[in-house]
């Protein structure tokens, strides 16, 4: 038998678990070889030492405190649970943190839309142009002529999704009352059906 | 051993009657050995204890499912190391640590220069560096003085499995405490003589 064989055997030997053969086989091979002698020495040592180690100690009062805990799991188990308690329990955690995370960020963005697109102007077209007819006034009369400055071109998106412009033609307006200059503008005309939405000023 | 299954069984058949007196019985039967290795697993004392009672808390609420194919000790043992497993895994004290790092933060290590009785000293603090899987197979078969076929059923591993890690363990712990080993060995020859230090 060769060393490394040997030693694979050593812990098999402290266990007394080898064949009678394989003993036999062992034991010549330790007779002659002082490495493998004291390797076997270390193995068996350790093997026995382990087995005298110091117990650790148990206090004395394990069993009664065992019975209190107990007495308390008894008490535990016999009081009905609340209804909301299945939706605490560790599994349902991450569930409702997820489902509190979706409702928040869905929340924030509707919020934000919504805020955005108040802010940019009515969202029905069909108000928005109600909103903007001119209002001249009996008496009132157009100033003045025509400048590109006098113009603002909104933007809308017609029926058929695309983009489109068209102009605001704003006229000065004398208030007889006042004597004083009024701007009233003129809505283009955009047929109501024809637009979609209407997205800037 | 079949003396201690059958009383074991006696024990349980009546426990299963909800005779806590039987109950607490089992429990002495148990409760030394059980503290000694989960004190070894987790390295803490007080924390095994509560753990050791956790495991009695289970084995009595859960009364009325055991079977009696099996050794009561695996069923228990397995239950309490399972609870092991989970708070070394909860706490992360997989500790891989050497005796010169010990030594370096403080852990005591006994003076080489003292009588073999100090080997067991050192070969409990060995076993605590040493990987989950080893030192279970270890303080269950060489502490714990089981057998492999005890050990193989309680780890749900093969009994090969169980040898090879025993074996693993040894040689590790072997490594690391080759210098106190040589020194017992002389001791044994009667090479050295142990003297006390003023």
């Amino acid at each position: 038998m060769r060393c490394r064989k040997a030693r694979w055997f050593l812990s098999a030997r402290c266990d007394g678990t080898l064949s009678e053969r394989e003993r036999l086989r062992l034991e010549d091979h330790l007779k002659g070889c002082a490495d493998c002698r004291r390797e076997a020495f270390y193995f068996s040592e350790i093997a026995a030492c382990a087995g005298r180690l110091e117990k650790a100690p148990v206090r004395p009062d394990f069993n009664v405190r065992l019975r209190a805990a107990i007495r308390r799991s008894e008490v535990a188990a016999s009081t009905p649970k609340p209804w909301y308690r299945p939706t605490l329990q560790p599994l349902f955690r991450p569930v409702l943190a997820f489902g509190l995370l979706v409702l928040t960020l869905g929340g924030g963005v509707t919020g934000y839309v919504l805020t955005h697109n108040s802010e940019s102007g009515p969202m029905d077209s069909t108000e928005a142009i109600v909103e903007w007819q001119p209002v001249i006034q009996p008496g009132m009369t157009p100033v003045g002529d025509m400048t590109a400055e006098d113009q603002r071109v909104r933007q809308y998106i017609d029926t058929n999704g695309a983009l489109s412009d068209f102009v605001i033609e704003t006229y000065s307006v004398e208030d007889p009352n006042t004597e004083k200059h009024l701007p009233q503008y003129l809505n283009p005309v955009v047929p109501a059906e024809q637009m979609a939405r209407q997205v800037s000023y | 051993m079949d003396s201690q299954k059958a009383i074991d069984h006696a024990l349980m058949r009546q426990v299963q009657q909800d005779d806590f007196e039987a109950f607490e019985k089992l429990v002495d039967r148990y409760k030394g050995r059980l503290v000694n290795v989960i004190t070894r697993m987790l390295n803490d004392q007080s924390e095994a204890e509560d753990l050791v009672q956790e495991t009695f808390l289970r084995v009595w609420t859960h009364r009325q499912d055991y079977d009696f194919s099996y050794c009561l000790s695996t069923w228990i043992y397995t239950i309490a190391l399972n609870l092991a497993k989970n708070e070394l895994r909860k706490h992360r004290k997989f500790k891989f640590f050497n005796l010169i790092e010990m030594a370096e933060k403080g852990i005591e290590i006994p003076d080489p220069k003292m009588g073999p009785s100090a080997l067991g000293h050192m070969l409990d603090q060995a076993i605590t560096t040493l990987p989950v899987k080893y030192k279970t197979a270890f303080l269950l078969r060489d502490v714990e003085q089981m057998s492999y076929e005890e050990v193989a059923q309680i780890l749900g591993v093969p009994l090969g499995t169980v040898k090879s890690r025993v074996n693993r363990a040894r040689a590790v712990l072997k490594d690391q405490l080759k210098p106190k080993l040589e020194q017992s060995r002389a001791l044994s020859q009667g090479s050295l003589v142990p003297v006390r230090t003023m």
